[in-house]
């Protein structure tokens, strides 16, 4: 059967939202669809994401709103889906496209309505229950897409069946319609994607913490609660008397690891949270006290452990490790009522205010409609994945990502989603660009040698902006201006509503050019460049003033001084953009070949998804045999046979006519970019040159050797990697697991490895499957069996491992006999083993910084790369073209390894399967009259992008990669680097002091 | 009270390490004194001796180039030309009379929010040390 | 003949014997370069008086003997003639007899393209320095107590600058003439290069008898222009002799000795940083924005430039960007001919400003500019 070029992901989280964007890009028509009202998720709530606190919505923004416009993507709001038909490559969907009793064609999201609706005091979902909102409603400012519905329930028409009709006499476009009914629609699409999500665990059975109690909130109402769009504009207070609390307690574990309530898994994301939402509060009010109750602390993830041991030294924050037993109110305190496991005692304390920590969990409907699907689900309600296939589920053609598939975090979620998109990216490969449409833009206004006509945009950014520097005072200075015939203040210039104002704003007034006082341009600038295009004015006349990273953030405690900073850097901005050029772009052609670095399972998996995307893929590999590191893991923790994966993903890389490896090779020379690269690839035979479009390093990385930690000598005492593969043949009756060996220490192995507790627990049941009487004892600081892997640390204590605690302050000693303060007898235990084994983490590898400097990407602290963004861009790097998964990004196990994989195939199947990628239009430009053939630049270009023909300095577009060193190097002022011109620069530095 | 004099920085960064890096510092909310201006150029490489020389005639306390650590350039070796450029605009500086700490160069990284702040603390009390520029044009104090 | 190798040379052609120096060996070369056709044109200096010489281009015999005899009065660099030929002939071939500071500048600009030095022949002019017209015609009336006028040949022999009149003959140290400010320009005092060992032969008269030059021959091209002009009959050669070696050895030594002592004389160090400021805001103040010494200068290849794009005349600066840009533009490539300082208007002390720079740039990198073909720091390269 012909394959649809068409793919429905149902729900609208930042999961849905980054596959759509990447298959629309990639070449498919996308149905997202979303049964909420707006897109965003749950991410949309969050105040801040871990371990970086970036905004959350400031980050998820602007992905919304790249959906909302992409001409590919059908963002349809308020729709469920209700059964499947069909098979692979052709499905037909059946959705609801649910009324909101407003024609969404009409509807300007203006708010009206809302405001009129005498239906007041219902819960609002988008605010946790902690906030309010009426019977017709637009859950938040940001909303995508930005229309208002009609909650029918309350509303006063169909619930109370009276005449009311307020909210249509208020909305002046005439959009609410009450009569208007659900659409049913068939959607014909060649695959479909679960991102569907997991929602907050409701703790409402849990009475022992007083679930209803005013002053006790899930973590995601507290987060609710410090958001700037939240119910209380951020401010921290109790809802039973208004006070701000002085004592905060954090219950974690709400809803995870408790079989009590059928709830086995750990949900990963919680600790980290419970630090974030901690730090947030420390940073608006340095004096309330914090307390986090917590069994183990999970700082399981990319710069994790550094957040914590952050919150720890720089916040103040108290980690109490313990079992909370109960929540009771006295004399309008809440005590909390725990073991302290430290010193095995029962305590109490009491707090103005209570945060459970929830878990994530799956609703019962999301789960109702996938069984009727046919998707199987595993024993915690999540869509059943294998290890080697994390994103597929058992039907071909349907797709799973983020916490649908099990709990995780926003990089794994963003991971997974570019991974399945990649996936089905290959799988439809055939019908790629079959039902894609290509944005029209009007034509660009002319304004060239016209008077400069500048609108200036200053955003609150909710408070982030707005509590420290004054906008209305920059706004009014702005406005006596030269050239300025517009400043407004907008309250999130990146929302829907805020580009449509500066839309609008460009038509009406004529601006012909736009200078918005916000945030970096680094993240937002393509946003408003976006804007500008469609309204006409070419995107170079946009330039940004960064009054946030740049002044809001780092001048909190000065807000004078902030907004005095902030005028200055808006009228440094203004002055450049009143000499700004327009700028055209042009078409860079992409070789259609990878290169992948690194052939172990997820260089393997990677070049496997490209090649089933039709792209011929170099495979590298350092040494002389495929499969890596997993090649020497004997067991997995779910029971998968690791043996077969590895084999079976060689033979398919041996057997595919696409890919060619090159074992005992190396890349070096490595020149060029994005589309055109070439390296050689060296090995002790032969060197040979290669051309290829993209690169995806998955370098991978090593267990760490604790040479001269606990006595290590790789005999009696040998290391977890070590022991893997001995395993079967260990004779020994007592054996000592030791954790966190190098890892969790000084710099650069300041990381937690999260594969280690995990490893451990798994091989201790192996061992004591094979020989039950073996004593085997685990000593911890923390065990860190996060997500699902939470059920085998049950296994171990049930087979009898025995779990002892070791602090930093006192580790353990290893002789003859192993010495350990054991703080649950209270007191030092000899245990005299015949193995000692130490827990080490995986390292990054030697080459890095070689295989770094190459393509030109930047490294962590850590040594293992640095990706773009480490909550939205995981598996990219900054330099277009090159992309990371695996171990090279940081220490994960396969399954996350394979799904980063599959993303890194994915983002670069983008440009690859356009043959083309969009060429800077900030390149160095000469003037012929002015030069006087010098040939200084022609030395300086590192590009080769400069030469001198006929005396006369020319420069090659499609090589120039816009540095602008030939421009500074330029005595006579002919060359010029567009958007960087020397005019432009010189106002810039000039208009810092115009007093 | 008279009001503490902040001096006025001009910081030059490249859009790849250094401004990244100053992105950085601004999500981690580390706090540094407001004296900086930032110019964001694509490289350190674009920095023109002849923009530094207009901030400080114009008034600019100090001038800091900054920019990718030596071997990490987006574009190859950009910083390094700027290095080189920077040491001949040192040796023209200090020959004019101009004291050593009004034109320094830092390499920072996208990720090193943290370096950036404590480097931008650092200087503004170097120059809080030596007090305004004598550039600065009398009508200015 | 060899490349090395030093000899004494005189031209044959009476009329050129008369009216040249040092036997009218320059001029023959010039001349015999145009006969034998090696170049196109050459460059001389046409001179109207004692005080005054015009450079011309021109590929006529007859116009290049008419060029003949030294002038120690007339500062210009010929640089930019150089530049021009190469400019409208850019396949063309050229001589041009060289000073260092021309030499100088013309390898300057071949580095910057505008020259092609391989097509350039530089015959270089041993030079212990020039003197400033106006200056030299005040120092005639009150060191002298000659009538300008009627100087019909000047000279310098043993550290005495030489006057002649049709009636008499007056010699003053030259040291005594600079102690009253007189004498050789600043610049010139200072300047330790005076053979040009940058040339294809350099020619001089220290070592050599009356009547003819010495010339030490440094290249392939240096070689073709004496063997052109012998073949051509236009010249005769002798083997220089040891004394004459070893006298022009010891006056270039004493040359530089005396370019030191000058030099420690008025780059005396502004030890305090803010009188080392004050010092240049103060005599950059008088600047009237004329751009002269930017036009003048040997070793600038702009036409329309940075340091005036950078400038503002109203930005009230302390001191102009024009000149910040310039120093810092020229201070790893300024040859410290003086030219800016001749021609400002305003009498700034440019020359001395641009040394006070470069000498600073080239002591750190190493680098003397307009020697060889290396290239300066600013243009250097990973």
């Amino acid at each position: 059967m012909e394959k649809v070029g068409s793919v429905l992901v149902v729900g609208g989280g930042v999961g849905g939202i980054q596959a759509s964007l990447d298959l629309a890009d990639s070449g498919y028509k996308v149905y997202l669809i979303e049964h909420k009202p707006s897109i965003g998720g749950g991410m949309a709530q969050l105040d801040k994401t871990f371990p970086t606190c970036d905004c959350s919505l400031c980050i998820e923004s602007p992905k919304l709103v790249e959906s909302s416009r992409h001409p590919n993507i059908d963002v349809l709001g308020y729709t469920e889906l209700l059964s499947v038909d069909g098979e692979s490559g052709n499905f037909i969907a059946k959705i609801k496209k649910k009324t909101r009793h407003v024609d969404i064609n009409i509807c300007t999201g203006c708010g009206l309505c809302t405001q009129k609706c005498v239906v007041k005091g219902i819960p609002s979902e988008f605010d946790e229950g902690i906030g309010e909102r009426r019977a017709i409603y637009i859950p938040f400012s940001q909303a995508v897409p930005n229309k208002a519905t009609i909650d029918i329930d309350h509303c006063r028409i169909f619930a109370q069946n009276k005449i009311c009709k307020v909210c249509q006499k208020a909305c002046t476009a005439g959009a609410i319609d009450y009569d208007l009914k659900d659409e049913y629609v068939d959607l014909n699409v060649g695959a479909i994607l679960f991102a569907t999500g997991a929602v907050p665990y409701d703790p409402s059975q849990l009475k022992q913490y007083l679930p209803d109690h005013p002053d006790v909130l899930t973590a995601m109402q507290f987060e609710r609660l410090m958001c700037a769009n939240g119910p209380t504009v951020g401010h921290v207070k109790r809802f039973s008397d208004g006070k701000e609390p002085k004592r905060i307690a954090f219950i974690q574990c709400v809803g995870s690891r408790n079989p009590k309530i059928g709830i086995e898994y750990c949900s990963a994301v919680c600790c980290n949270y419970a630090t974030k939402e901690s730090i947030i509060t420390k940073e608006h009010n340095r004096d309330i006290d914090i307390s986090i109750f917590y069994m183990d602390y999970r700082a399981c993830g990319k710069g994790f452990e550094e957040f914590y041991k952050r919150g720890q030294d720089d916040y103040g924050i108290n980690y109490v490790r313990s079992r909370v037993a109960e929540v009771y109110e006295s004399d309008g305190n809440l005590n909390v009522k725990y073991e302290d496991l430290a010193h095995a005692k029962v305590k109490e304390e009491s707090f103005d205010m209570v945060i459970l920590s929830v878990g994530l969990s799956q609703p019962k409907k999301t789960q109702e409609l996938l069984t009727s699907i046919g998707v199987d689900l595993n024993e915690f309600g999540n869509v059943a994945t294998t290890i080697d296939h994390p994103v597929e589920t058992n039907i071909k053609g349907i797709f799973v990502c983020g916490t649908a598939q099990g709990p995780k975090d926003i990089p794994e979620t963003v991971a997974q989603s570019s991974g399945a998109a990649g996936k089905i990216g290959s799988l439809l490969s055939e019908a790629r660009n079959t039902l894609t449409t290509k944005k029209e833009l009007p034509p660009e206004k002319d304004v060239l040698g016209l008077e400069p006509r500048i609108g200036v945009f200053v955003c609150h950014c909710g408070i982030n902006i707005g509590s420290i520097v004054n906008v209305p005072e920059v706004v009014e200075y702005v406005k006596t201006l030269p050239n300025v015939v517009y400043a407004t203040e907008v309250p999130y210039a990146c929302s829907d509503d805020g580009n449509k104002q500066i839309f609008n704003k460009i038509h009406e007034l004529d601006l012909s050019r736009v200078v918005m006082a916000a945030c970096t341009p680094r993240t937002h600038e393509p946003l408003f460049h976006a804007t500008c295009a469609e309204a006409g004015l070419n995107p170079f006349l946009f330039e940004f003033a960064n009054i946030r990273e740049h002044c809001s953030w780092i001048h909190m405690n000065e807000k004078e001084k902030a907004t005095e900073k902030a005028k200055e850097i808006v009228r440094m901005s203004i002055a450049k953009a009143r000499l700004l050029e327009p700028l055209g772009r042009g078409e860079i052609p992409v070789n259609q070949k990878a290169l992948v670095i690194g052939a172990g399972i997820s260089g393997m998996s990677a070049a496997l998804d490209l090649a089933a995307g039709g792209f011929p893929v170099y495979l590298v590999e350092r040494t002389g045999e495929l499969g890596g590191l997993l090649k020497h893991i004997t067991s997995l923790p779910n029971g998968e046979d690791p043996e077969q994966i590895v084999s079976n993903t060689i033979k398919k890389v041996e057997e595919n006519n696409l890919i060619t490896v090159y074992p005992n090779s190396e890349v070096s020379d490595v020149s060029g970019s994005v589309g055109d690269f070439k390296a050689k690839i060296v090995s002790p035979e032969k060197e040979e040159e290669i051309d290829f479009g993209i690169a995806i390093i998955a370098t991978g990385g090593e267990a760490f050797k604790p040479e001269g930690y606990y006595g290590y000598d790789g005999k009696r005492v040998i290391t977890q990697f070590e022991l893997e593969q001995i395993i079967d043949k260990v004779e020994a009756n007592t054996i000592v697991m030791i954790q966190c060996v190098g890892s969790r220490e000084e710099a650069p192995r300041t990381y937690c490895s999260k594969i280690c507790c995990t490893e451990a627990v798994k091989n201790a049941i192996r061992i004591k499957e094979q020989k039950p009487k073996t004593e085997i004892f685990i000593l911890y600081k923390d065990v860190r069996t996060y997500g699902t892997n939470e059920v085998l640390y049950t296994k171990a204590r049930e087979a009898g491992v025995i779990f002892v605690r070791y602090d930093d302050d006192r580790k353990p000693v290893v002789n003859e006999y192993v010495d350990v303060y054991d703080e649950f007898i209270g007191e030092n235990i000899k245990i005299k083993p015949d193995l000692v084994v130490l827990s080490t983490p995986m390292v990054p590898n030697d080459d890095n910084a070689e295989v770094g400097k190459m393509f030109k990407v930047p490294l962590a602290p850590t040594k293992f790369f640095f990706e773009a963004h480490v909550k939205l861009r995981p598996v990219d790097f900054a330099t277009d073209g090159v992309y990371l998964c695996g171990l090279a990004h940081g220490p994960k196990p396969i399954d996350e390894c394979i799904a980063q994989a599959s993303a890194a195939a994915g983002r670069a199947s983008i440009p690859l399967a356009a043959g083309k990628v969009i060429a800077e239009a900030i390149v160095a430009s000469a003037n012929e009259e002015r030069c006087v053939g010098c040939a200084i630049c022609e030395d300086k270009c590192a590009y080769l992008a400069v030469s001198i023909e006929d005396g006369k300095a020319v420069v090659n577009k499609a090589m120039c990669k816009g540095c602008g060193t030939c421009v500074t190097a330029c005595p006579t002022g002919a060359m010029e680097q567009l958007h960087f011109k020397n005019n432009q620069i010189l106002a810039q530095v000039k208009h810092a002091f115009a007093w | 009270m008279e009001e503490e004099w902040t001096p006025k920085i001009t910081l030059f960064c490249c859009n790849w390490c250094s401004y990244a890096g100053s992105d950085d510092a601004g999500v981690g909310r580390k706090q540094q004194p407001p004296s900086t201006r930032t110019i964001r150029v694509m490289c350190s490489g674009r920095t023109d001796p002849g923009f530094v020389l207009t901030a400080l005639m114009e008034g600019s306390d100090a001038v800091l180039f900054t920019g990718c650590h030596i071997g990490d350039c987006h574009y190859i070796s950009g910083n390094y030309k700027a290095k080189k450029r920077f040491e001949m605009l040192k040796e023209i500086l200090d020959e004019l009379g101009l004291e050593d700490e009004r034109l320094q160069l830092q390499w920072i990284s996208a990720s090193e929010g943290s370096e950036f702040a404590e480097y931008i603390r650092k200087v503004t009390e170097e120059i809080k040390a030596i007090g305004p520029s004598p550039l600065r044009q009398e009508w200015m104090k | 003949m060899n490349i090395g190798d030093r000899i004494v040379a005189w031209s044959k052609d009476e009329e050129i014997k008369k009216e040249g120096a040092s036997g009218g060996l320059v001029t023959s070369l010039l001349t015999a370069a145009l006969k034998g056709e090696l170049v196109d044109e050459v460059i001389a200096l046409q001179k109207k008086s004692e005080f005054e010489g015009v450079p011309i281009r021109t590929s006529d015999v007859d116009e290049v003997i008419k060029c003949s005899g030294s002038l120690h009065a007339a500062p210009i660099n010929l640089t930019k003639f150089a530049v021009r030929f190469f400019e409208e002939h850019p396949d063309g071939t050229l001589a041009l007899p060289a000073k260092p500071c021309d030499a100088r500048g013309i390898i300057e600009q071949a580095k910057r393209k505008k020259i092609d030095l391989e097509k350039t022949y530089l015959i270089g002019l041993n030079c212990g320095g020039t003197m400033d017209p106006i200056t030299t015609m005040k120092m005639l009336e009150k060191m002298y107590e000659i009538d300008p006028n009627e100087v019909i040949e000047e000279e310098i022999e043993r550290g005495k600058l030489i006057f002649k009149t049709k009636k008499e003959e007056k010699a003053i140290s030259i040291d005594e003439l600079e102690e009253a400010g007189y004498g050789r320009r600043e610049n010139c005092r200072y300047c330790e290069i005076n053979i040009p060992v940058m040339t294809d032969l350099a020619c001089g008269n220290w070592g050599a008898g009356k009547n003819e030059t010495f010339v030490e021959i440094f290249t392939e091209k240096g070689l073709k222009l004496m063997n052109n002009a012998i073949e051509l009959g236009l010249i005769e050669t002798a083997p220089a002799t040891e004394k004459g070696i070893k006298i022009r050895e010891k006056t270039n030594g004493v040359m530089e000795k005396v370019a030191k002592k000058w030099h420690e004389k008025i780059f005396v160090p502004i030890e305090d940083r803010l009188e080392r400021l004050h010092y240049y805001m103060d005599v950059m103040e008088d600047c009237i924005d004329c751009e002269a010494c930017k036009y003048v200068c040997p070793v600038c290849a702009c036409d329309e430039s940075k340091c005036i794009d950078f400038y503002d005349p109203m930005d009230s600066h302390k001191i102009s960007i024009y000149h910040l840009v310039r120093l810092l533009h020229l201070s790893d490539s300024c040859i410290g001919c003086g030219q800016c300082t001749d021609v400002c208007p305003a009498e700034i002390p440019l020359t001395t400003l641009h040394r006070r720079m470069a000498d600073r740039i080239q002591t750190k990198y190493d680098y003397i500019p307009g020697m060889d073909m290396k290239i300066p720091p600013s243009f250097e390269v990973e």
